[in-house]
């Protein structure tokens, strides 16, 4: 597939290189053949795609965390208003699995465009605080609808008309791959500049001609789509869904946690990011369930004292000693803003991110 | 000469504070409108207004007979009116040449868009920062970052460009060099109107100027006529209540401003960037 | 009417512990630019602090309040110096910070789990059931308590801030902080001392909490919410400001009642903040505190 493209000379989208069209195929036939290969136990088979829809929803928490700036600490509440939504499909309709799916997210999406069109008038911090808000609500509502989530008691899913959990494994990579695609053209086209200038200075940013509103909108819009896709992906995984756990303060705080871990801002380092989380909470916190928030908050604050940039950060650190110097702009991936570390500009992505793609596997 | 940009009775208020209070002006094509007044007068509002950054109060700003005032910001951009930051604004960690892509992107459609990158790097060389193109704005001189805010302004493909304050602050040579790109950039086709405090800049290239005091035009004419007019003296020299001034008041024949910069103490916050 | 006067009397006395949980995340918002996102977690641990205090050492919470003040005072220079010290500040720079604290106040909430489980606590003072009567209803002792010496503390600040000279220099840095270096101002101790005693309202808030409502270590995550409700709302760096800030909310969710079920009133400051936010996107008192 990747010779045709070559001989036949197709023209790529400015956004897409071909070095960075072979990894990803590379990686997504690889991945693809993995489990048959490999023949992995059902245990790491299962979780390896429970890890894939991590990845996907860090990589869409970023696009609003890391390319715009605007941490939101409420991204449960698409997660799983997907979720449900994508449940009480399947339970009550005959659609297909990836329908309920997509409806869910979709729904998700617009619930997210309700509440964050008017939040995205705040930046920073502020907006930051006002997702909590929304995650707290979201959570009560859900919590007390019982008719729609079925309360504490949560949904089971009816079994046998959706995918089987081995076969979920597929079904994360191609929501992986169809993530990390949106991934990259979001940064990587004109609209990723555009971006990178809001979450530089918004009023600058429209000073020449970019409309805030328009593509912070977008952007979230398209973030809480795909939480929500992963929401009716972890309902059907796990067969039942409560919203105690799906719209939980925990669920949100996990999707930040990603983010930072991998890296934010960068393109794939939330892919990074996921796998450590799950390392973490599958091996680690099995066995200590009780330490599960405070080892999160000394992670998030060991990487933003030493290496804002989490994984890729030290990935770059890394590849400088090889001398791959990343981009000057690519620094705007960052976190830190401008204003704040004037002198401190080169912590960056650029080149690197592109490699990072290696991590996950 | 047919008018471009027309303000009509602009006003706008803080609260109390009549920041622009009833200006009306306009502005030809191919003209260099200039703008000036003491600290405080209303300029950078004004062009905030026009701009569409900030709603007018009362009034409105047309460009070429549709309205620009009012709107959000990036709309007037694409009507092709663009305003620079009288504290330079630029995308710190976007490299200089991203920075001017932005506004190549989103500003007004116009030729060259084929080739953005061409398009960026042309701007870029006709503004002197070609050389510059892959640092950070953070690197540059505040004359450089000066003229990346134009550049990156340029880039948008106005119609009419506000420029606020681009000379104040530079050295003299800077200065110099600065004034020529703004009559350039005038012969190729952009009408401008230009903030002001370093007089015999604004003075030089002028073709009319305009006079703002408390939110209030108080003049408006040739360069020549302004400098002789009572209130304009008045207003950089004659009232009881404002600070002395510098101490190389105006000589002769240089008229009331040729007092250096009036605002000197104001740009101190904008020079030690980095 | 009766009711809507009995209602109203409650909304007022509410209003007054609320001024005093939100003044404190104001203080340092306006000083250092960096949103406390720990403050809800120092609200939590504080009423924890209050509730060992009394059941261990039977210390009367009103009594407590100036060893838990001082305490948390130690608490907020410490996390300065030790942490806030080192993030980059600024209109535009909350990210990092505001991960850090957000960061610290997981840690809070664990350490509170493993300390003292997740089972809900109430501070019960022989007094907790006693009630005062004005005009012809009823209220809890507690909550007048409360709100007086929400109102004596709040009056106090403003004393500190308007009188001395370190409040003055406090005030002038979140005016400017630049020019204030200039005039001679020690800018890193004024930020220490700031969060230090906002720290210290925290823990006021938490002492004043643990006396009216049963708490658990998620306890927080709604008193942050609300006092950044209110800064938003009112504004930052005046009483007034924070007062009106404090009265539309406690307005707000008691007379919800009437509209919503109870267990939504939760929810009422964040619907209150969606709906101020689209008729007045900059906040009540516009730019002063979206800068
Ligand atoms: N957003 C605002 N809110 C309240 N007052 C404002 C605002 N912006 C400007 N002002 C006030 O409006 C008046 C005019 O300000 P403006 O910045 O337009 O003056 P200027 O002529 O550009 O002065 P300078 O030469 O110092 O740049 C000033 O008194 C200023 O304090
Ligand atoms: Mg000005």
């Amino acid at each position: 597939m990747t010779t045709t493209a070559q001989s036949r000379r197709v023209r790529l989208p400015g956004w897409l290189s071909m070095r960075a069209l072979i990894i990803f195929v590379v990686a997504l036939v690889l991945l693809y053949l993995a489990p048959t290969v490999l023949g992995l136990g059902d245990y790491l088979h299962n979780i390896a795609g429970l890890t894939f829809m991590f990845m996907a929803a860090g990589l869409a928490w970023n696009w609003l965390g890391g390319y715009v700036g605007q941490i939101s600490f409420g991204h449960a509440a698409m997660f799983g208003t997907g979720g449900f939504v994508a449940a009480r499909l399947t339970i009550s309709s005959g659609l297909p699995f990836w329908a309920t799916w997509l409806i869910g997210g979709v729904v998700a999406g617009l619930y997210a465009l309700l509440w964050g069109h008017p939040t995205l008038r705040l930046r920073g911090p502020y907006f930051s605080i006002a997702t909590i808000g929304v995650g707290e609500a979201t959570r009560l509502v859900a919590t007390y609808w019982t008719d729609f989530t079925g309360g504490s008691s949560g949904l089971s899913l009816p079994i046998g008309n959706g995918p089987t959990k081995f076969q979920m494994y597929w079904y994360g990579l191609y929501l992986l791959a169809a993530v990390v695609v949106i991934s990259y053209w979001l940064r990587r086209s004109r609209i990723g500049l555009g971006l990178l200038a809001i979450k530089e200075d918004v009023e600058a940013a429209s000073d020449v001609g970019v409309n805030p509103t328009f593509y912070q909108d977008v952007v979230l819009f398209l973030s809480g789509t795909v939480v929500g896709v992963c929401g009716g992906f972890y309902a059907s995984y796990q067969a039942f869904i409560d919203p105690l756990d799906m719209f939980s303060f925990e669920r949100s705080i996990s999707f930040v946690l990603i983010g930072v871990i991998g890296g934010i801002g960068t393109i794939l380092g939330p892919a990074m990011g996921a796998v450590v989380y799950i390392v973490i909470q599958e091996f680690l916190l099995a066995s200590y369930p009780q330490l599960y928030l405070g080892l999160y908050g000394l992670l998030l604050i060991f990487v933003i004292l030493f290496e804002p940039l989490g994984l890729s950060g030290l990935l770059m650190r890394v590849g400088r000693r090889f001398g791959i110097r990343p981009s000057p702009s690519a620094a705007a991936g960052g976190m830190s803003s401008a204003a704040a570390v004037p002198d401190q500009p080169t912590a960056s992505v650029g080149a690197g991110s592109t490699d990072t793609k290696d991590g996950p596997r | 000469m047919s008018a471009l940009l027309v303000g009509e009775s602009v006003c706008k208020y803080f609260g109390g504070l009549r920041a622009v209070d009833d200006v009306s002006f306009t502005l030809g094509e191919g003209e260099i409108l200039g703008l000036i007044g003491p600290n405080g007068a209303g300029k950078t509002t004004l062009f905030s207004v026009a701009a569409g950054s900030v709603p007018a109060t009362r009034g409105r700003v047309l460009l070429d007979g549709k309205q620009v005032s009012g709107k959000s910001g990036h709309r007037s951009v694409h009507q092709g009116i663009c305003r620079t930051h009288q504290i330079v604004r630029p995308f710190a960690r976007l490299s200089v040449l991203d920075n001017v892509l932005v506004g190549h992107h989103y500003g007004r459609p116009g030729p060259g868009h084929g080739r953005p990158v061409d398009h960026a790097m042309g701007i870029l060389d006709f503004i002197g920062l070609a050389d510059r193109a892959h640092q950070l704005p953070g690197e540059l001189t505040l004359a450089g970052r000066k003229r990346l805010e134009v550049a990156r302004a340029l880039a948008t493909g106005p119609r009419v460009l506000l420029l606020d304050e681009v000379v104040a602050g530079l050295t003299p040579v800077e200065a110099q060099r600065f004034v020529e790109l703004i009559r350039q950039i005038r012969d190729r086709g952009t009408s401008i109107v230009m903030i002001e405090h370093v007089m015999h800049a604004v003075m030089g290239v002028s073709d009319r100027v305009m006079v703002l005091d408390h939110g209030r035009q108080i003049a408006e004419g040739t360069p020549e006529q302004v400098v002789k007019h009572p209130q304009v003296i008045e207003a950089y020299l004659g009232r009881d209540d404002d600070e002395p001034n510098d101490h190389d008041e105006p000589t002769h024949g240089d008229g009331p401003m040729g007092a250096g910069d009036p605002a000197s103490g104001q740009h101190a916050k904008e020079k030690p960037d980095a | 009417m009766g009711q809507v006067l009995a209602l109203a009397i409650s909304a007022v006395l509410l209003a007054g512990f609320y001024a005093s949980m939100a003044y404190g995340l104001g203080l340092i918002y306006g000083v250092l630019r960096v949103v406390n996102l720990a403050h809800g977690g120092m609200i939590m641990a504080s009423a924890y602090l209050s509730w060992v205090l009394f059941t261990r050492f039977n210390i009367d919470p009103y009594l407590a309040i100036p060893i838990v003040m001082v305490v948390f005072f130690v608490v907020g220079v410490a996390m300065y110096k030790g942490l806030v010290r080192f993030l980059p500040r600024g209109a535009a720079g909350g990210v990092q910070s505001l991960l850090l604290l957000f960061g610290v106040w997981l840690v809070i909430r664990n350490i509170a789990y493993l300390l003292f489980t997740g089972d809900d606590q109430a501070v019960r003072t022989s007094y907790s059931t006693a009630s005062i009567s004005i005009f012809g209803n009823s209220y809890s002792l507690n909550r007048v308590l409360v709100f007086v010496i929400s109102l004596v503390a709040v009056a106090v600040l403003q004393l500190w801030l308007s009188r001395t000279y370190t409040g003055k220099a406090v005030r002038a840095v979140t005016e400017n902080s630049g020019s204030s270096t200039l005039v001679g101002i020690d800018v890193e101790r004024v930020y220490a001392l700031t969060f230090g005693v906002g720290t210290a309202l925290a823990g006021l808030a938490g002492v004043l909490a643990s006396t009216l409502f049963a708490f658990n270590p998620s306890f927080g995550s709604g008193e942050l919410l609300k006092s950044f409700v209110i800064i938003v709302l009112g504004g930052l760096g005046s009483v007034v400001g924070i007062a009106v800030g404090a009265l539309v909310l406690s307005f707000a969710e008691i007379f919800a009642i009437y509209v919503v079920p109870s267990y939504l009133t939760a929810a009422v400051g964040f619907v209150l903040l969606v709906v101020v936010l689209v008729v007045r996107p900059s906040g009540l008192f516009g730019a002063k505190v979206l800068r």
